[in-house]
């Protein structure tokens, strides 16, 4: 009897233990996830304000470091967003060019060349990069976390930075070529996008003033 | 102890065929493709095609499509890109499979290649951009390019070689009509698209059909929206042929092998005899598989399925003899059974030595594809009449042949041939008019096998639009140029080369793949060396093009190395190529045989008329160049095929008339035994006509078996003559058994939609009705006025 009620006792304790290692299992995983919903939840009330824009214009400011270079690149000129598909890049300084992209058409206008027209689809670094910058702008976090690792720290002026890592994903190809990118944000203005790639490479585009803002 | 000799032999009998079915299972080599139609002697040109066919690239591509192909799809481009990637990793993994592109570039492979390091050798019009003018241009796109930040292997790449030379050359090596998205292949239609080269070659369907499967369940892992997919390319068509030509005659065969089951069991009611009819024809195919096999090593598929068509006349002998048995078997005492062979021998061995006769003629061939089909033919007829007359006796059988009772009542029907003058007469003018009408005919022959293919023209159209696409070479078109020495036919392609260029654009063709795209002769090489700037002259012009440029020069420090290099290696030629796939690729488009070289030049995208036209201006005396048609070769190589077989076929009518006239001794007894046959093969021929076919080689060699059948009837039914009435009905009631069951099998194969299938079932149905007709019509007068007299 005695030993029959041994044998129920180690039975009671192995099935105790492993009810507590399923939880413990998925606490950790509802932690991960609770993580990972923290972080969207985060992104997406940080981007909550540029949704509210509809049309923003800007001058900017871009510095552009490599090893290929004798020094770094300054050049400068305005962007024009108009949601949800538009981009107008005018380079004033050091050569004018204007850059226009509409959905996947991108035209380039030279004093050399004239237009140029291409598929945006041919240029598919370009193209992830733009859908970056349009997924903030439309407060798309769950693009931004489908390829990003995210991390928000704060700058020495109390500004946001939003920290993006390329994911290693199968057709990720960001992966080899950036390290990581850092948006300062101010509520509802981006004041800087710094990108870090690998062997010194270096872009920083600094935003000077707002010369229009559409809600 | 009769009966236990008995089993003893007929065991020996079984062993031995388990001996021959153990041979061919670990010998047998089944060869399925042109040589069959190539005499055994081929000339160059003729060798170097076949050669081509066999093992070119062209029949090893497979192309897949992903999504779906209408132009107003929904294609999601970004989900296709990704699962064209997934599969281009998952396929490669395959040993079976060479090559799998989609159009994205491996940046390591051509960094470690020797090729990139002989890249300014390989690349043409290199020196013409290296002068200040062009560096300056060159620099400012690469300005433009590092807008965005680059990754280490592109920065690698731009720092050896910032003038996109050598990406520029091998874009030009695989120009295609694809436009690059998400850095894959997409067509018009939105569909991502990948070529896919296998290790076997597009004649080898055991393989292909295991490649074909594993590429189905690759894509079957993927979430392919409603998994639209579509897989194309020349394996496909081989594939699409055999298993429709496979799943028809299982069908047919099945149908029809229970239809003259169901019809033999009426008439003999023995479940065992219809095994003991079989056994002489699956001796015959045992025996005539393994000769073959053991003479050449090898034996062709079409030998095969033409031997096993035409010595079908192989299930007449146990058919003659059961019929036989029928007044003799009503104990279970061997002798009578022996005896009913020897009746029925003479006439079984005369019919046996006649047709192997009329068959030897086509073994002094100079074809392999027919000197195989004779020696099938005769070793297994023979082997059929020996199992008949040794074997078969050494079975009980008891003979219920009912409806031999009811073929009594009916030969009342052959009154109608009572007066045989007036019909013989009238099948003779019916002779000479179809003869008239067989020569005077306009299309008489078909040389042409596509147009035998099972296969749709939209399966064929699709493959040929693809290979357009990726200019691909056709399988129809090439250019072959010719040297005594390797850097003699190179030099000769480059000379050309201007001409083809102009052949691109007057539309003749889209492209041309051609060894000295890949690898120029040493002559060229060595000239693009001494162009070549040394590295003080081009570090002056780099200076200077980059003097109001934000680069600094000694980033590019690799490159000036790199042309450094160039300048004083040794020239690169095929032997020196290290082991891979463009050595592979440039080994097949050279050929040397017999201390002549001879280099294949590919086309895609072929205007025939322009081309033509246009070549033979271009280079109608020269020596050095031929334009090959394939199409045309295998039409030559057909009719000429056609045409010996036609010339055996005749030789072999001539010997049968000469045997049997030796035989026989009565110049008035030949007809007796010639008309039958002769006229059924004319009739026959006649009537395919007449309905539009034309013939092809797969009609005349099944007008051997009509021979065969021919010559089998009108030995029984002319030399039954002299014998007691039961015995000629008996006779005439196996004959018509024998063509019964003939055009039972044939006729359901007739029923096919496979023109080969149909081309055989036709001529073999017809060719045994009219053999029958005929030896009623033009045997003896005596015996049927003797049996119309008595019924």
């Amino acid at each position: 009897m005695i030993f029959g009620m041994m044998k129920n006792k180690l039975r009671t304790t192995v099935i105790m233990i492993m009810l507590m290692m399923i939880t413990l299992l998925s606490l950790t995983v509802y932690a991960d996830n609770l993580d990972e919903m923290r972080t969207n939840k985060t992104l997406e009330s940080l981007l909550l304000p540029f949704t509210q824009i509809s049309s923003i214009h800007f001058n900017y400011t871009e510095i552009r470091s490599s090893f290929f270079f004798k020094k770094k690149q300054i050049s400068q000129g305005n962007i024009q967003y108009i949601k949800p598909d538009t981009i107008i890049k005018r380079i004033v300084k050091p050569h004018y060019k204007k850059i226009e992209i509409h959905k996947n058409k991108l035209v380039i206008h030279s004093m050399e060349k004239g237009a140029l027209k291409v598929d945006i689809n041919d240029y598919p670094q370009l193209k992830h990069f733009i859908h970056l910058i349009k997924s903030i702008l439309n407060g798309n976090a769950h693009y931004i976390s489908k390829y990003y690792e995210v991390s928000l720290d704060l700058n020495s002026k109390s500004f946001l930075i939003l920290n993006l890592i390329p994911k290693k994903l199968p057709n990720n190809n960001e992966v080899k070529r950036i390290k990581s990118i850092h948006i300062t944000i101010n509520y509802d203005q981006i004041n800087s996008i710094k990108i870090l790639g690998f062997g010194g490479e270096t872009s920083t585009l600094m935003i000077n003033d707002i010369l229009e803002k559409t809600l | 102890m009769f009966r236990k000799k008995n089993n003893i032999i007929i065991t020996a009998y079984f062993i031995v065929a388990g001996l021959l079915l153990i041979y061919l299972i670990n010998s047998l080599h089944l060869r399925s493709d042109m040589s069959f139609f190539s005499p055994n002697t081929l000339s160059e040109t003729d060798t170097l095609i076949q050669e081509y066919l066999l093992e070119s690239d062209a029949n090893r591509l497979l192309f897949l499509q992903l999504g779906e192909s209408h132009p107003n799809n929904k294609n999601d481009i970004k989900k296709l890109a990704e699962l064209s990637i997934q599969l281009r990793k998952n396929i490669q993994m395959n040993p079976h499979f060479n090559l799998v592109e989609n159009g994205q570039k491996s940046v390591n492979t051509t960094l470690n290649s020797q090729l990139y390091r002989y890249r300014y050798l390989l690349s043409p019009n290199v020196s013409e951009q290296l002068t200040v003018s062009s560096l300056k241009k060159q620099f400012h796109y690469l300005l433009e390019r590092l807008q965005l930040i680059a990754s280490p292997d592109a920065q690698k790449i731009m720092a050896e070689s910032p003038l996109n030379i050598w990406f520029s050359h091998l874009k030009s090596l695989h120009n295609t009509q694809l436009s690059l998205k998400e850095d894959v292949w997409f067509n018009q239609n939105n569909q991502a698209v990948l070529l896919i080269k296998t290790k076997a070659t597009g004649f080898s369907i055991d393989q292909q059909k295991k490649n074909v499967h594993f590429i189905e369940a690759q894509i079957k892992q993927l979430p392919l929206t409603n998994n639209h997919y579509t897989l194309s390319g020349a394996a496909m068509i081989t594939l699409a042929n055999s298993k429709q030509i496979a799943f028809q005659i299982q069908v047919i065969s099945t149908v029809a092998s229970v239809i003259l089951a169901l019809f033999l069991w009426t008439l003999f009611r023995s479940i065992k005899l219809l095994f003991l009819l079989a056994l002489p024809l699956i001796f015959a195919i045992l025996v005539g598989m393994s000769v073959v096999n053991f003479f050449y090593g090898y034996i062709h598929g079409i030998s095969l399925a033409f031997g096993i068509t035409i010595i079908g006349i192989a299930v007449d002998y146990p058919i003659h003899y059961f019929s036989h048995l029928i007044n003799t078997n009503k104990t279970e005492d061997f002798s009578d059974h022996k005896n009913v062979m020897l009746t029925i021998w003479p006439k079984l061995r005369l019919g046996l030595v006649t047709t192997l006769i009329g068959f030897s003629a086509i073994t002094f061939s100079s074809f392999s594809g027919l000197n195989q089909l004779g020696i099938f033919a005769m070793s297994g007829l023979i082997s059929a009449a020996l199992i008949t007359r040794y074997l078969l006796p050494m079975f009980i059988y008891k003979n219920h042949l009912i409806a031999l009772l009811w073929f009594k009542k009916f030969i009342a029907y052959f009154i109608l041939f009572k007066n045989y003058f007036i019909y013989r007469v009238l099948i003779f003018i019916l002779i000479l008019i179809a003869i008239v009408y067989i020569s005077t005919h306009e299309k008489l022959w078909e040389n042409d096998l596509a147009s035998l293919s099972p296969v749709s023209n939209e399966l064929k159209q699709q493959d040929f639009k693809l290979r357009k696409s990726l200019n691909l070479p056709e399988l129809r078109y090439l250019l072959l140029v010719s040297a005594e020495t390797e850097q003699g036919v190179l030099q000769q392609t480059e000379a050309i080369t201007p001409f083809l260029e102009q052949f691109i654009h007057s539309g003749a063709i889209s492209f041309y793949d051609a060894v000295t795209r890949y690898l120029p002769s040493i002559n060229t090489q060595m000239e693009r060396q001494k162009q070549l700037l040394d590295s003080d002259q081009l570090y002056h012009n780099m200076r200077l093009a980059l003097l109001e440029s934000p680069f600094d020069i000694e980033a590019f420090r690799p490159f000036i190395d790199a042309v450094a290099d160039n300048k004083q290696l040794k020239p690169l030629r095929p032997d020196d190529l290290e082991a891979s796939l463009f050595r592979t690729k440039i080994k097949s488009m050279l050929n040397q045989k017999k201390g002549q070289w001879t280099g294949l030049i590919f086309l895609s995208g072929v205007e025939a008329s322009t081309l033509t036209a246009e070549f033979y201006h271009l280079f109608n005396n020269s020596q050095t160049i031929q334009l090959i048609d394939i199409k045309q070769q295998t039409h030559h190589l057909v009719a000429n095929y056609r045409s010996e077989s036609v010339r055996w076929f005749l030789w072999g009518s001539v010997f049968i008339v000469l045997f049997l006239f030796f035989y026989i001794k009565k110049i008035t007894a030949l007809p007796a035994l010639i008309f039958p046959f002769s006229g059924a093969i004319i009739f026959t021929l006649s009537l395919l006509l007449l309905f539009g076919y034309s013939i092809s080689i797969f009609h005349l060699v099944t007008l051997l078996l009509v021979v065969g059948l021919g010559i089998d009837y009108s030995i029984f039914i002319y030399k039954s003559d002299h014998l007691i009435e039961d015995a000629q009905i008996m006779t005439l009631f196996s004959v018509l058994v024998c063509m019964l069951s003939s055009f039972i099998m044939f006729f359901s194969l007739s029923l096919s939609s496979i023109p080969v299938l149909k081309a055989i079932g036709l001529t073999a149905s017809m060719g045994a009705s009219f053999a029958f007709i005929l030896s009623l019509i033009f045997s003896r007068p005596s015996y049927s006025v003797h049996l119309l007299c008595k019924h």
